[in-house]
């Protein structure tokens, strides 16, 4: 059957990125001008104490409240926003940096090295990222910036993966085959043709890639193994409030609640942009 | 069916040896002197020395891998550097809480998703679809140590109903152990839940559309039954190869969760022996936690084979017309 | 009575402004008891939709109107209850593409007793007997294809076989074949052919034999309906139509045609341009924007009229039946 497709025409055109979307983009960018502003300016000292205003509830001072040692709870959220912000992009941009080269590269050149990137990768998934973040922190300790190295460890057989099936589909088209009789070098397509072909597919999977490695940095810091005081994190504001979940409930709330959110706003702009920009994704014209 | 096995047989004892290898590189080679890094550079010299001793750093690396490989296929395995029992001694009784923890979890996930993932498949567009994808879509934003906390909130410190961690041991009777197990279950059952209700949901779709379904249709079955009779057993075919990685998510999420919960369970052992650089029971664990996800993973290859026959037979054994 | 009436049949999608859009658009057919009829027209003219109204599967959120009756009941308002005990029992049809249409995790015995089983009150042993007679019947021997096979241990051709055995299970009153052998090579496209032709004769059945391929059609139906962007614009008798056509449409898909009917040395002539999308269709008739003879009349939508002979057509300049074949 060659009918055109059934049912209202419900594809986004234009920069229409319908309703999940936008509130998405709203949610993303809500959090890192958060994010931007803590840097100048935050309500409090988000580390000074006040030992006198602890476990306080929310006043005109303090509008979501203090904590056990009497600090800002807005002040620390605006400053958890940073760190959940600068861990994932830094650590996303790391492992889609060597990601992305390799899986080029596996699709550019096929054979041995494309196999060698596979099993690599097979390798790479049998260790979820808390086991790889908790491993390496076993060996060089603490720390955000571990924290960083252990997110993007996992995150490269994931743009490995994701590239070279990508690229593979692109190799096919015929504007290949002519660069390439046209004497042009593997390495050279894959920069010109190949990588701005897949950049939506790329774009995609990072928007996915950050809000899981938002919920990665929150774990690991939970666990103490994330960044270390002074600096504030998400993680660990959950992990000092589980002491206190009996007399105040809030605190295990807040962190827990902007995690929830900021996760969920890039998951929605990612499932937005996946319809909008990955050409596999789309809906196929008619069936049979 | 026999060769395709073999084969995923051979992939499984090569991944598991590439992981031994890359363990012992990254914990007993690559620091130079593992006593070091487990003492800490204050440590006294002849503490040092006494470790070195004990865990045979004397030797050629080589000759450790064997020793250790040859203790793990054994079962003799080294004794832990904390607690001073051997690491076999040190699983038993932990994996007593993980075990049944997380086949807990896997289920509730799994009598979860699938039902409402194929519901809201069937009804695509509509409001049972648009609530459940959206619940979903809030479910794998929620991170699974914050459902943790928020469980122990309403069900241990609001209903009082259930405990609000720890473990009593299943020698305290099976209701009292299920009741320690349930809340950490769930917070780790209900996210990948989350994430399994959505893949079920395209997964039925794209079933839905397979012309198959249509022949089924014209021999006068109903939506439901063509579903039941025919799209399920094809749509379980991608579902298994998430529910395997799920599972080895789930391990993972062991490490926290038990925390959580302070349940004295593989997870916790994990984060302890870190905590106390205790190598040889970190080594031990990861090579266990890698194994358990390949033999995870060999089982999925091996109901794909169940569920696909074209991966049983080979390819048009007949003649051609 | 007819045994497959169908009157005035529209199939609408939802158009982008709210108004319905007219995929099919007021197509009649009638089929007789053990009659055969060919339908006959390029990819997205609407034969297909027409043929899934007939049995009520059509995509979700397409919807059917006009008439379309079997054997005097109405099933444009039958309850889906209703309609799952007509078809396969006494409305079956066959796909397109046997690659697709078997379900590859089932053996094809099972597939093929599934219908009986249901509708003829079977134990599942007596199921699966029938079953592997009706494989037998169609050319599947089952010491050499024993119904435990799955699908994908066939060749297209052999599938083909299952799909008509899955619908011929049940001995329906109407076969409606859409495409069957368009997806086979040529050599297998005869004798599944032959095999279709072979058990309607047999079984009494009647036919719906729906083509792209004017060849196929003149094998398998004495009468066809030529449609154009979902309407009919010729109807009769095969033999007629495709000696003396009077629309220029189908004059043209004869022209198309590569077996040697045109005259020698004159080019091949395929029709200039391509079906318009329902949603361009031009007012009047679908085929002015590609037709030689077209003018101002042809904005006016042109009524189906027949002649002495039962040959109809839907135009207001048709060829003159003097004129021969193209």
């Amino acid at each position: 059957m060659s009918e055109p497709a059934a049912g209202p025409a419900t594809r986004p055109s234009g920069w229409r990125l319908g309703v999940g979307g936008w509130l998405g983009a709203a949610i993303a960018l809500g959090v890192a001008m958060t994010a931007a502003l803590s840097l100048v300016w935050t309500p409090h000292d988000p580390a000074a104490m006040t030992m006198a205003d602890r476990l306080q509830g929310p006043s005109a001072l303090h509008p979501l409240g203090t904590d056990h040692f009497g600090r800002d709870t807005l002040s620390r959220l605006m400053a958890g926003a940073r760190v959940s912000i600068a861990v994932s992009l830094v650590a996303v941009g790391l492992g889609a940096g060597v990601g992305v080269p390799l899986g080029l590269l596996a699709a550019a050149r096929r054979g041995w090295i494309d196999e060698a990137v596979m099993r690599f990768n097979d390798l790479a998934f049998a260790f979820p990222v808390l086991l790889t973040a908790v491993l390496v922190t076993a060996l060089l300790g603490p720390g955000a910036v571990n924290a960083i190295l252990a997110i993007a460890l996992f995150n490269i057989p994931v743009f490995a993966r994701v590239t070279r099936g990508a690229a593979l589909s692109i190799w096919k088209r015929p504007f290949i085959q002519a660069a390439r009789l046209a004497g042009r070098g593997r390495p050279r397509i894959s920069l010109d043709h190949v990588l701005p072909n897949i950049g939506g597919t790329l774009i995609v999977q990072g928007t996915i890639q950050v809000a899981l490695a938002i919920l990665a940095e929150a774990s690991l810091s939970y666990l103490g193994l994330g960044s270390r005081p002074p600096e504030v994190s998400w993680g660990r504001m959950l992990n000092e409030a589980q002491t206190f979940l009996f007399l105040s409930p809030r605190l295990a709330l807040l962190p827990g609640l902007a995690i929830v959110v900021t996760v969920l706003g890039l998951n929605l702009l990612g499932d937005a942009l996946r319809d909008r920009l990955d050409p596999r994704l789309r809906p196929r014209p008619g069936d049979t | 069916m026999a060769w395709f096995l073999a084969r995923r047989a051979v992939a499984l004892v090569l991944t598991l040896w590439a992981a031994s290898l890359v363990v012992f590189v990254v914990l007993e080679v690559l620091p130079g002197d593992p006593a070091l890094l487990i003492l800490g550079v204050g440590a006294r010299e002849d503490t040092l020395a006494a470790l070195r001793e004990s865990m045979g750093l004397d030797q050629p690396a080589w000759a450790r891998y064997l020793n250790w490989v040859g203790g793990l296929l054994t079962g003799h395995m080294a004794n832990s550097l904390t607690y001073d029992v051997p690491v076999p001694a040190l699983l038993g009784p932990r994996l007593a809480v993980s075990g049944p923890l997380a086949l807990l979890a896997l289920t509730l996930a799994v009598a979860l998703a699938l039902p409402l993932g194929v519901l809201a498949a069937a009804r695509r567009g509509r409001a049972t679809d648009v609530t459940v994808m959206g619940v979903s879509q809030l479910g794998v934003a929620v991170p699974n140590f914050w459902l943790g906390l928020l469980l122990v909130l309403v069900f241990a410190v609001g209903l009082r109903w259930l405990p609000s961690g720890g473990f009593p041991g299943w020698e305290a009777g099976l209701g009292p152990a299920l009741a320690a197990l349930i809340l950490p279950a769930l917070a780790l059952a209900l996210p990948q839940a989350a994430i399994l209700a959505r893949v079920t949901r395209s997964a039925v779709l794209e079933v839905l559309g397979e012309d198959y379904m249509r022949t089924a249709r014209a021999k006068g079955l109903s939506h439901a039954e063509a579903l039941w009779h025919h799209g399920l057993r094809n749509a379980m075919i991608p579902l298994v190869t998430i529910m395997g990685l799920q599972f080895s998510f789930l391990l993972a999420g062991t490490i926290i969760i038990e925390t959580v919960f302070t349940l004295p369970g593989i997870g916790r052992l994990m984060f302890q022996a870190i905590g106390q650089r205790d190598l040889v029971v970190v080594r031990d664990l990861v090579v266990l936690l890698a194994a358990t996800v390949g033999v995870v993973n060999f089982l999925v290859d091996v109901s794909y084979a169940l569920l696909d026959p074209r991966l049983r037979h080979g390819r048009a054994g007949v003649a051609d017309e | 009575m007819a045994l497959l009436d169908i009157v005035g049949l529209r199939v609408e999608t939802p158009g982008t402004d709210g108004a319905p859009l007219p995929l099919v658009d007021g197509v009649t057919l009638t089929l007789e008891r053990g009659g055969s009829l060919g339908l006959v027209g390029e990819s997205g003219c609407g034969k297909s939709l027409t043929a899934l109204a007939a049995i009520g599967l059509l995509p979700p959120g397409l919807r059917t109107r006009g008439r379309l009756a079997l054997d005097g009941e109405d099933l444009v308002e039958a309850p889906e209850r209703r309609l799952r005990q007509i078809r396969g029992r006494r409305l079956a049809m066959v796909f397109q593409e046997p690659m697709t249409a078997l379900n590859p995790v089932r053996t094809i015995g099972s597939q093929v007793a599934e219908g009986p089983r249901r509708h003829l009150g079977l134990t599942r042993r007596q199921a699966r007997e029938h079953a592997r007679a009706v494989l037998d019947r169609v050319g599947l021997d089952p010491t050499r294809f024993p119904p435990t096979l799955y699908p994908h241990q066939l060749s297209g051709g052999q599938r083909q076989r299952v799909v008509i055995a899955i619908a011929v299970a049940c001995g329906p009153e109407v076969l409606i074949a859409d495409e069957p052998t368009t997806a086979l090579d040529v050599a297998t496209q005869a004798r599944i052919l032959d095999l279709i032709n072979d058990l309607v004769d047999e079984r009494d059945m009647a036919l719906l034999m729906i083509s792209h391929d004017l060849g196929v059609i003149a094998e398998t139906a004495p009468r066809l309906s030529v449609m154009y962007a979902g309407r009919v614009v010729e109807s009769g008798p095969t033999a007629r139509v495709l000696a003396a056509p009077y629309h220029p449409y189908t004059r043209g898909l004869l022209g198309a045609l590569p077996r040697g009917r045109g005259r020698p040395g004159a080019p091949l002539a395929a029709i200039p341009g391509v079906v318009p999308a329902p949603d361009r269709r031009p007012p009047g008739c679908a085929f002015t924007d590609r037709c030689p003879r077209s003018d101002t009349a042809c904005r006016i939508a042109p009524a189906l009229v027949a002649d002495a002979h039962g040959q109809a057509v839907a135009c207001h300049h048709p060829h003159d039946p003097e004129d021969g074949a193209p």
